[in-house]
């Protein structure tokens, strides 16, 4: 699903050029669940933004679902986002005007779907995550773990077949990041492929798979738990 | 996406900061509701001004120029007026009805009295009376039965009555008109604007009962009433070339006042410009820049949702029709208010002063369209901006 040879990513010119990723080579099949570990700054989020299609590498080539992402236009890249593509943020990145079914409906909303539909899907979404009581609550009025909970829901919303979650426990406490950690697995068996940041190692422990990047460049991989 | 959702979300947009779209909103509403007064005040004094010389029923005079008379020595040539003249004339865009009256001059009795040179109209319906401005003050007005049966009644004006009813009313007498009984069913208001000024020594029959009296006549003049949507004088242009090319003639047709009514009318309307122009000039561009100013605003504060939005698929153009429907929406609000302040202001001058006011339809849906392209012009910038945003750095943002 993803296959990623000699990508290089840098910021600024000339003397003060730094290199925040170097030459990655990675390849990640459909159904595997990964952890991507790594201490702060190490280029964990760059990698991601480049996975999700929302950044470009600088050099090397991103084949993902066997098309190169680096040749895409813009507006093709922006459907990848919306339809192959499901985001998790560590600090949930909902809009605070919107109610957990407006948040969840973003996406539909690009995706031209309309009306009842729409409302199904999006409920269809909370109820999967289990908050379908919630779903007229404004972002501000439900707990953290909530607010990640209908960021998951908006991030399955389009069935998306890649999953990205950058540190998406980060920002919760213990019980809400299980509560976080038990969707995904179960996704994970529904057959999405997860792509998960931490630098918890007890959460990287719960995907299959585990990459440790260190100052831009992946050190390791190492199996936790057979792949798919 | 559909431009309703668009809206929609727009909406959402301004009713979060309502203080400050209403603040934003401002500079519209005053430029547009100052237009709109300006202009009503404008129209209702062109009105005015036109109506002096075409009546309340927006009616022009086609006659024979003054050098037809001089070449057929005072009188009018056979075919002058043909009823081709009148089919044609009824196809000229902006002529709702052609009128035609016939007219003699002739003396009238009453018993030992009488009226030397009175002014007899045939007519064939009620229309020419309103059209001259001509109200029924005491009596009655003529009945589609008195047009049917070409009755024996007459109207009189009030210099006519008084001649030979003195302060009778003369209602129901029977007068001698051309040797024929005729009795008098109603007497009409004192004439205001052009017939107080040419005299006013008339009597109106039906035309049937006309022709009884005098046969068959020719037409001595046509009255075209004139659409209120369209300008006067050029319906009436239209109407003189239309009758000059038909009978090969230059100049021997004439629009009654047609000067009079063009120069008064540009008048107004050359001063009104300049004030429009300078007044909606200067608050349009303040609010168009006040639009402008919060767009910019709302896109710096938004920065992270556009991120947010741009991570779930939003085009980069999503982005841009987003901000700029906006900004649309938010002019629009400010015409309409601005629309309805406007006219609401005009109503009550129109009331409380001396001046007529008038709120055209063209000049309602100009505003809003403006005010539309005002959202568009001003709002095209931060929109732009909105949709150039980089998502990383946006969801960077706190
Ligand atoms: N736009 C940018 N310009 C310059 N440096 C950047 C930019 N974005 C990220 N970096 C740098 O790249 C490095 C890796 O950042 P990031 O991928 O966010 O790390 P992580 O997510 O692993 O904490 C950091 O040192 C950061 O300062
Ligand atoms: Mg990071």
């Amino acid at each position: 699903m993803i296959h990623i040879q000699g990508v290089t990513k840098s910021y600024g010119q000339g003397n003060l050029k730094t290199d925040v990723l170097k030459d990655i080579h990675l390849t990640v099949s459909e159904g595997e669940y990964v952890a991507i570990m790594g201490p702060s700054g190490s280029g964990k989020s760059t990698l991601m933004n480049i996975l999700g299609a929302l950044d470009r590498p600088t050099q090397g080539t991103y084949q993902f679902q066997g098309r190169d992402l680096s040749q895409m236009e813009a507006i093709e890249l922006a459907r990848v986002r919306n339809q192959s593509i499901g985001f998790i943020f560590q600090q949930f990145q909902l809009l605070s005007r919107l109610t957990a079914q407006k948040n969840v409906e973003l996406p539909l909303i690009y995706a031209g779907i309309r009306g009842l539909k729409r409302k199904e899907m999006a409920t269809t979404a909370l109820n999967r995550v289990g908050l379908a009581d919630r779903r007229d609550h404004l972002p501000s009025e439900l707990s953290g773990g909530q607010q990640q909970r209908v960021a998951i829901a908006r991030a399955l919303v389009n069935q998306p077949d890649l999953l990205l979650a950058d540190e998406p426990t980060g920002a919760l406490d213990q019980a809400s990041g299980d509560n976080v950690l038990d969707l995904f697995d179960g996704l994970h068996q529904e057959g999405k492929t997860i792509v998960m940041i931490t630098h918890d190692s007890e959460v990287a422990a719960r995907a299959n798979r585990r990459i440790d990047i260190l100052d831009g460049r992946i050190k390791e991989t190492s199996q936790a738990g057979g792949s798919v | 996406m559909r431009v309703w959702e668009n809206i929609r979300m727009a909406l959402d947009a301004i009713l979060a900061h309502k203080m400050r779209s209403i603040l934003t909103m401002l500079g519209i509403v005053i430029g547009v509701s100052s237009v709109i007064v300006i202009v009503a005040i404008g129209q209702g004094g062109e009105a005015k001004l036109s109506e002096t010389f075409t009546g309340a029923g927006n009616t022009v005079t086609i006659t024979p120029a003054m050098k037809v008379y001089e070449k057929s020595n005072g009188e009018l040539p056979p075919d002058f007026f043909t009823e081709r003249d009148l089919q044609q004339l009824k196809w000229i865009a902006g002529v709702e009805d052609v009128i035609t009256t016939q007219m003699e001059s002739g003396d009238l009795y009453y018993r030992t009295k009488d009226f030397k040179g009175a002014m007899i109209y045939g007519i064939n319906t009620n229309a020419i009376l309103k059209a001259d401005d001509r109200k029924v003050k005491t009596g009655r007005s003529f009945e589609p039965a008195d047009y049917r049966g070409g009755n024996a009644v007459a109207l009189i004006t009030p210099s006519v009555q008084k001649k030979l009813f003195k302060n009778k009313s003369g209602i129901d007498k029977i007068i001698r008109v051309g040797n024929q009984p005729i009795q008098v069913v109603g007497i009409l208001e004192e004439a205001e604007g052009l017939f107080a000024m040419i005299g006013d020594n008339n009597i109106y029959l039906p035309d049937k009962t006309w022709t009884r009296i005098y046969g068959q006549a020719d037409i001595s003049d046509i009255k075209l009433k004139i659409d209120k949507q369209y300008s006067v004088e050029s319906v009436g242009k239209k109407a003189i070339q239309t009758l000059n090319e038909n009978h090969s003639t230059k100049g021997e047709y004439e629009v009654q006042n047609l000067e009079q009514i063009g120069k008064g009318i540009r008048n107004v309307t050359n001063i009104m410009t300049a004030v429009i122009g300078s007044i909606a000039g200067i608050s349009l561009l303040v609010g168009g820049i006040g639009v402008m100013n919060i767009m910019l605003v709302s896109v710096t504060e938004r920065t992270k949702e556009i991120g947010i939005r741009l991570s779930l698929g939003a085009t980069r153009s999503n982005i841009l029709v987003q901000f700029l429907t906006e900004s649309v929406t938010l002019s629009l609000i400010g015409g309409l208010i601005g629309l309805a302040l406007g006219s609401l202001i005009a109503w009550l001058i129109g009331i409380l002063s001396p001046l007529p006011t008038l709120v055209s339809l063209p000049v309602a849906i100009g505003a809003v369209l403006f005010s539309m392209i005002f959202g568009v012009t001003f709002g095209i910038l931060p929109a732009n901006k909105a949709s150039r945003m980089d998502p990383i750095e946006c969801l960077r943002r706190d």
